[in-house]
């Protein structure tokens, strides 16, 4: 995908947000519970490290291409019609972490070693077979160690946040159009409308999500948006069902019944009354959804239907831990690397997702 | 009641056959039966004419829906949609691609191994998980109850593949108190389960006490709670009582979604401890690109989860006499 | 404090339970007291799918069939390099070679003169098959549900006849069976494809007669007719007598000896074929596929392929004894402590499904199975180098408990092919071939071997592996395109002159001097499910980019990636391996001869290397005997393949085998896998070892239940 493109949508979904932010916090309703969620300390650090988690997500996200340049004289290269040549261009956070990333090494090496961790056949001065541990091009200088191949695994593991984010959201955010308007069709007409709707996503729910997704994969080739999409249709029938739930609820609403009495339209009430009003389980279930669709990426990665290659995510790493865990000594910083990225994301998610429950659902308040 | 359930089951059937006709077309529509010859035959037999003769054999040769050309009834029955897909309602899920095998053979087979692995997790996760959660419900908002929580989403971050490897070093390599894999018939089946449910129990543990904890917690903030307790009962007869009776309810509506996960979750757990089950079948069917048997195991897992709507319903009636039939 | 009875008696309940469940608690999977039987147990981590001696065709399952067969030829167990001695013949076969006239040429003529060969093989008398019901018209079954053949009686056995080399034959030649080696055969053997008709429309006529019988379509495809393979001719294989057997080849091919040690030629009963057509034994599930009935040392009893795989001791097994002489360095050494005895030693041979390593490994560890594979990821913790000499060898502390280690270079090469085809890296120009050169120089497959092997593997310069004549020695023939000397090894150019390569091929610094866009290789694989993959491509991908170059993965599945690789639509393929069928060097150039082509011919070409330059001296190398004029030859045809580069040589991989040290006489085979009949096995020592390495470790389970204990009994605040 071009730069280009890329910015764009990750403009346009920043500008969504912003836009439904000013909506909410028009409403009563909302700004109470934003004020009740910042009251709380620990609901406010979480949201302040998923902020974190995304704005690296963001700066990974958008980037340009630069004009090649010769690497001795430094002058910009032409092609042969004298067009300028550009390099495939890089995100904001690979130029950030340039210095990272070029710190590479042979091979693995633990968090601040000084020497590789495998040892190397060679001669000593003698002329006598030993085996030694190099020393690194960076002694002292990767923080969580290195892989095998040499890479930094800090650079690694900040550069599986944009993949975690993206498993995360877009999953949801492509369940979410099917759901909502599913959800809140089926709960708000009711009758065979909602028989069909309860029908088709008995049918999508009753399949097995993994071997959707695999089946899914085979058939469209491995890649962060296939398993996306591959997630996302095959998981908008829990979000269905809590809408729907919720729409039939909201159809008791006097003020509902009164607009009825009034002969609105149904699609404005939908639009006006219910659709707003059902807006917080979506939210919650984001949130809260957020951790699971992250970890079962490791899982997938196990099967082979993972993202692809040249995409870091935290599943390859773990997945890469199970060799490496039964090696002796121990390579041990890929996986606690992981995992504590991991629980950086999954732990402020859950958190700040009660708290927006408790805060939003006040029927499910629980203190 | 009886009436009522045939009534279900009759409702379930058109939802078998959606899920059949939903897979049929994302196997067949997609990836051709030449493919899938291409990938039984094997690398160094690939010629067009044994492409033909494999299909022909497996009778991957006819029309997807509708055969022009046969006569009468068969127009419809000689059809790959026919013969591959519906006959599965019968339990005839025909013969594995790869293997050229009897797939209802193979599941026959293998569904003893792979309950027998199921059935210990699935209970010993609903007990641990609804004890755990009780426990942590009991002292809400405590600093016990914060730690807990932070613990489920811990254990949650934790990956499964993660928990088996550690739990084979531990286990077999460290305690030495069972095999590190493999598989027996008979009494010495419990030997070579050990292992593997108590890894799958834990596995479980983080996501299922967070959920049953925020269950439990919806129940005790009822009115009917607060009566039981200003009567002076115990709390723990108020919980286990009270509360754990009416809050089976969402815990029973989660059961055929629960039985999913444990199909997929048992994935896993069987091919690392080489259990001869369906989970472990399933994983190198889409290996193999097996398509046969990824379909069959598609329509067993629905076949599970409408069985699982079903056994909830039943549960409904039991546990909420308010629920009229 | 009110005593809490019940809860008490629940405790005391649990811990009793707890007491005796970990009395009978322990990690042994085999059951207690297996460990003292003569019965040795291993492993199988690909899916066996067939067990049919002619239609079987993966390594993982001629690792079983091998031992359950017998072929005519062998090869020596202990001598390397590979030595064919006779089998169930009284010698080696002796062969004539005829003229376009049919005359007779004497000594060895040239292959251009040789029309016909005629191969001569005498069977030794009184060679039996393995008991089996088959033989016996009247056998039955005993049993209500039977599940293998031995649950049919009463059972006899015969003698091999060179009949029954007619038999397998037709048999392979019958399109129905699906012998993968079928077309290959057809490239030596004479009148194979005639025999192939004759089978078929000897099976439309028992159809026709079927049919007129009133069978129906449904009966006919659920019980294939059977011809009598007996009495169909073959122009390859002519039955002389009794015990002599005559195989007709169309030109002059040494090599043909070999394939007489494959198991696609081993003798097959008819009657085993008439069995199995029955319709009570259709009715058990059984058939040749996955039940043979041979006359190897061993006979399979259980057959559950997804699980465990039985062979017991074949007692009809006729006179074979342990060699007497091995290597030079074999002299004196336990390895021929066993010589001139009886085989096979072990009586009953546990083949069981491990499909990951890790558990594996962990079994092998503990002594439940009695040799493992070293996966390369243990290198560190099994091994540890002699400080004195300059070898590998196992680490103490399992030298400590008796394991020993067998190293070998098995003749596998492994290469990345370009597609020759391919507009962008394919073809013979020399913008091209540059290109070609400069990929292959980038790609340090010395530094591959440390990184991902650990050290284990042997940078490849050609295709020729070690142990095969004619293979690339450093410095005088090594591959001076990509390597040079460093006056102790064979080492990679520096990257700057693949850089100057690069340029010179039109793509400075990895850009297309004539369109401008940066150069993007596509790498075609199938391999992401590959535990080790991410980190393979991503370094490939970064040795790329020192060139400049963008590697892109193009990631399928293996099915479509076939079909990639069929229709020339890839630019470079993935690591892989060909494992050699022979120890012939033309087993592995004939990779890059035109007519292997594998878009047009299917052949195993599967870079689509076309050179009639290359194509001359093949043709002259092939049928040679390993002369100096051989070698010569080969060093040309090197040279080559040197210069064009059609794929990137990679490495020659070395295979390490753990074995504990009450297995003996363990000597690994890369070729041909019928060694488990020379293995001996030391039950005593086993159970000693399982037993001392295996004690359960109880207390932290103690600990955990006196904590639950305590928690449930711990006085609490009432509120």
């Amino acid at each position: 995908m071009p730069w280009f493109v890329q910015n764009l949508i990750v403009f346009c979904l920043l500008a969504l947000t912003v836009w439904l932010w000013r909506a909410a916090s028009r409403r009563e309703y909302w700004r109470l519970a934003a004020r009740e969620v910042a009251a709380r300390k620990g609901a406010l650090v979480s949201g302040l490290i998923l902020l974190c988690y995304l704005l690296v997500a963001v700066l990974d996200s958008i980037g340009w291409s630069v004009a090649a340049r010769d690497p001795e004289s430094g002058e910009i290269l032409r092609n042969a019609s004298g067009k300028v040549i550009y390099t495939p261009g890089e995100s904001v956070l690979n130029r950030l972490l340039k210095p990272l990333e070029r710190r590479s090494e042979e091979s693995y090496s633990a968090p601040m070693a000084e020497r590789l961790y495998a040892a190397e056949s060679s001669t000593d001065a003698l002329g006598k077979s030993v085996r030694i541990h190099k020393e690194l091009n960076y002694p002292k200088g990767h923080l969580l160690g290195t892989d095998r191949i040499g890479k930094d695994v800090l650079w690694l593991s900040l550069k599986s946040i944009r993949t975690g984010i993206i498993i995360g959201l877009l999953t949801t955010l492509i369940a979410i159009p099917f759901a909502l308007v599913m959800g809140v069709v089926a709960g708000y007409f009711g009758g065979w409308v909602d028989d069909v709707i309860q029908y088709l996503y008995t049918v999508v729910s009753s399949i097995p999500t993994v071997l959707f997704v695999a089946a899914f994969i085979v058939i469209f080739g491995n890649g962060l948006t296939q398993l996306c999409i591959a997630m996302g249709l095959a998981s908008w029938t829990s979000l269905c069902r809590l809408l729907r739930a919720e729409t039939l609820r909201l159809k008791e609403a006097e003020y509902i019944a009164a607009a009825r009495a009034l002969d609105t339209p149904s699609w404005k009430i939908l639009a006006r009354h219910i659709l707003p009003n059902v807006l917080h389980v979506v939210l919650i279930t984001t949130v809260l959804r957020f951790s699971s669709e992250v970890l079962s990426e490791a899982v997938l990665t196990y099967l082979g239907i993972g993202v692809g290659a040249d995409t870091m995510s935290w599943g390859t790493m773990i997945n890469d831990a199970r060799a490496e865990l039964t090696r002796d000594p121990v390579i041990w910083w890929k996986l606690v690397s992981a995992f504590i990225f991991m629980l950086g994301l999954v732990l402020p998610a859950n958190l700040f997702g009660d708290a927006l429950r408790d805060a939003l659902d006040p029927r499910l308040r629980t203190q | 009641m009886l009436a009522y359930f045939l009534k279900r089951i009759c409702y379930l059937i058109p939802i078998l056959v959606g899920v059949n006709l939903l897979v049929f077309s994302l196997f067949f529509l997609v990836s051709s039966p030449d493919d899938m010859a291409r990938q039984a035959l094997g690398e160094k037999a690939d010629r067009p004419e044994e492409v033909q003769r494999w299909k022909e054999n497996r009778g991957y040769d006819l029309p997807l829906f509708y055969h022009a050309e046969a006569p009468g009834a068969q127009k419809i029955t000689k059809t790959i949609f026919f013969q591959k897909s519906l006959t599965m309602f019968w339990g005839g899920f025909g013969i594995a691609d790869s293997t050229g095998r009897d797939i209802g053979d193979e599941i026959r087979k293998r569904v003893w191994p792979s309950f027998a692995l199921a059935l210990p997790v699935f209970l010993g996760t609903l007990l641990a998980n609804i004890f755990l959660g009780m426990k942590l419900a009991a002292v809400r908002g405590s600093r016990t109850d914060r730690i807990g929580q932070f613990l489920c989403v811990v254990a949650m971050s934790i990956s499964a593949l993660v928990l088996i490897i550690f739990g084979q070093y531990l286990g077999a390599q460290q305690l030495r108190l069972g095999p590190v894999s493999g598989f027996a018939t008979g009494l010495a089946m419990a030997k070579f389960l050990t292992l593997p449910v108590v890894v799958g129990i834990f596995s479980g543990l983080g996501s299922g006490t967070r959920l049953y904890r925020t269950f439990f917690l919806e129940q005790i903030s009822q009115d009917y709670v607060r009566t039981a307790r200003a009567k002076g009962l115990p709390e723990e007869v108020v919980l286990f009582k009270h509360v754990l009776r009416n809050a089976l309810i969402p815990v029973l509506t989660n059961i055929p979604i629960y039985l999913l996960m444990l199909f997929t979750g048992n994935l896993l757990l069987e091919k690392f401890f080489a259990i001869p089950g369906l989970g472990g079948y399933t994983i190198d069917a889409i290996a193999a690109l097996d398509f046969a048997v990824v379909r069959a195991m598609v329509f067993l897992g629905a076949v599970i989860y409408v069985v699982g709507l079903l056994l909830a319903d039943l549960a409904y009636c039991i546990v909420d006499p308010r629920i009229k039939l | 404090m009110k005593l809490q009875f019940g809860k008490i008696f629940v405790f005391a309940v649990l811990w009793t339970l707890l007491l005796a469940l970990l009395r009978t608690c322990n990690n042994n999977p085999w059951g207690n007291g297996a460990a003292a039987e003569n019965t040795h147990y291993t492993t199988f981590a690909q899916k066996i799918r067939n067990l049919d001696p002619v239609s079987a065709n993966f390594i993982h399952e001629a690792a079983v069939i091998d031992n359950i067969v017998e072929t005519p030829l062998a090869y020596h167990y202990l001598k390397r390099p590979y030595q064919l001695v006779p089998q169930m013949l009284t010698e080696l076969p002796t062969v004539i070679y005829y003229d376009a006239a049919g005359n007779a040429l004497p000594g060895d003529p040239d292959a251009t003169q040789v029309a016909r060969a005629e191969y001569t093989m005498r069977l030794r008398p009184g060679i039996l098959y393995q008991d089996h019901p088959c033989f016996r018209e009247d056998s039955v079954p005993l049993v209500k549900h039977p599940r293998t053949p031995a649950d049919f009686g009463p059972v006899a056995h015969r003698e091999v006849t060179a009949e029954d080399f007619l038999v397998s034959m037709n048999r392979l030649c019958d399109s129905r069976v699906g012998c993968a080696v079928y077309s290959q055969l057809c490239g030596f053997l004479v009148g194979l494809s005639e025999c192939r008709q004759a089978v078929e429309a000897e099976v439309r006529r028992l159809d026709e007669e079927r049919r007129q019988a009133g069978e129906s379509a449904v009966q006919l495809a659920e019980a294939p007719s059977l011809p009598d393979y007996r009495k169909i001719p073959c122009g390859a294989v002519q039955v002389v007598d009794r015990y002599t057997v005559k195989y007709v080849l169309s030109r002059k091919y040494p090599q043909f000896l070999y394939w007489l040690a494959m198991h696609y030629f081993t003798p097959a009963p008819y009657e085993a074929m008439v069995f199995y057509q029955r319709p009570e034994v259709r009715a058990a599930g059984l058939s040749l596929v996955t039940w043979p009935v041979a006359n190897g040392p061993y006979q399979l009893t259980k057959c559950d392929l997804d699980f465990q795989i039985v062979l017991e001791r074949n007692p009809n097994y006729h006179e074979v004894f342990y060699p007497a002489e091995g290597n030079p360095e074999d002299e004196g050494t336990e390895i021929l402590s066993d010589a001139g005895k009886r085989l096979p030693f072990i009586d009953k041979v546990v083949f069981n499904w491990e499909p990951e390593s890790i558990p594996s490994w962990m079994k092998f560890q503990q002594g439940y199975y009695d040799n493992s594979g070293l996966p390369p990821d243990m290198f560190d913790k099994a091994l540890s180098m002699n400080p004195d000499g300059g070898d590998l060898s196992l680490s103490e502390d399992m030298a400590a408990r008796g394991m020993k280690m067998a190293t070998t270079v098995p003749p596998y090469s492994y290469y990345y092919a370009f597609n020759m085809r391919d507009p962008v890296v394919g073809g013979m120009g020399e913008r091209q071939r540059l290109l070609r050169q400069a990929l292959s120089i980038a790609l340090d497959t010395r530094k591959f071997i440390t990184i991902f092997r650990n050290g284990n593997g042997i940078p490849a310069e050609g295709i020729i592996p070690p142990g095969i004549f004619g293979m690339a020695e450093p410095p005088a023939t090594m591959n001076t395109v990509i390597n040079r000397w460093n006056g102790e090894m064979s080492v990679r150019k520096d990257i700057s002159e693949a850089k100057k390569l690069l340029a010179q091929a039109g793509y400075p610094n990895g850009i297309d001097q004539v369109t401008g866009d940066p150069l993007v290789i596509q790498l075609d694989h199938a391999a992401a499910g590959r535990p080790d993959f991410k980190n393979h491509f991503r370094w490939l991908a970064d040795r790329f980019q020192e060139l400049g170059v963008r590697l892109e993965e193009r990631g399928t599945d293996l099915n479509r990636s076939r079909q990639r690789v069929a229709e020339g639509d890839f630019q470079l393929l993935f690591e892989r391996g060909w494992v050699g069928d022979y120890p012939d060097p033309e087993n592995f150039l004939m990779l890059f001869y035109s007519e292997n082509g594998h878009v047009e011919h299917h052949g195993p070409n599967y870079a689509n290397y076309v050179s009639p330059e290359f194509d001359a001296v093949f043709k002259k190398l092939e049928t040679m005997d390993n002369t100096p004029e051989r070698r010569e030859l080969i060093e040309q045809a090197n040279r080559i393949l040197y210069e064009d580069a059609p794929v990137i040589w990679d490495i020659h991989p070395i295979n390490m085998i753990l074995t504990h040290g009450w297995l003996h006489n363990y000597r690994y085979m890369s070729i041909a896998f019928d060694n488990l009949k020379y293995l001996r096995l030391d039950p005593q020592e086993r159970s000693r070892c399982q037993r001392e390495w295996n004690r359960p470790c109880h207390w932290p389970i103690w600990m955990l239940m006196a904590l639950f204990t305590l928690a449930a009994f711990w006085p609490r605040k009432q509120r």
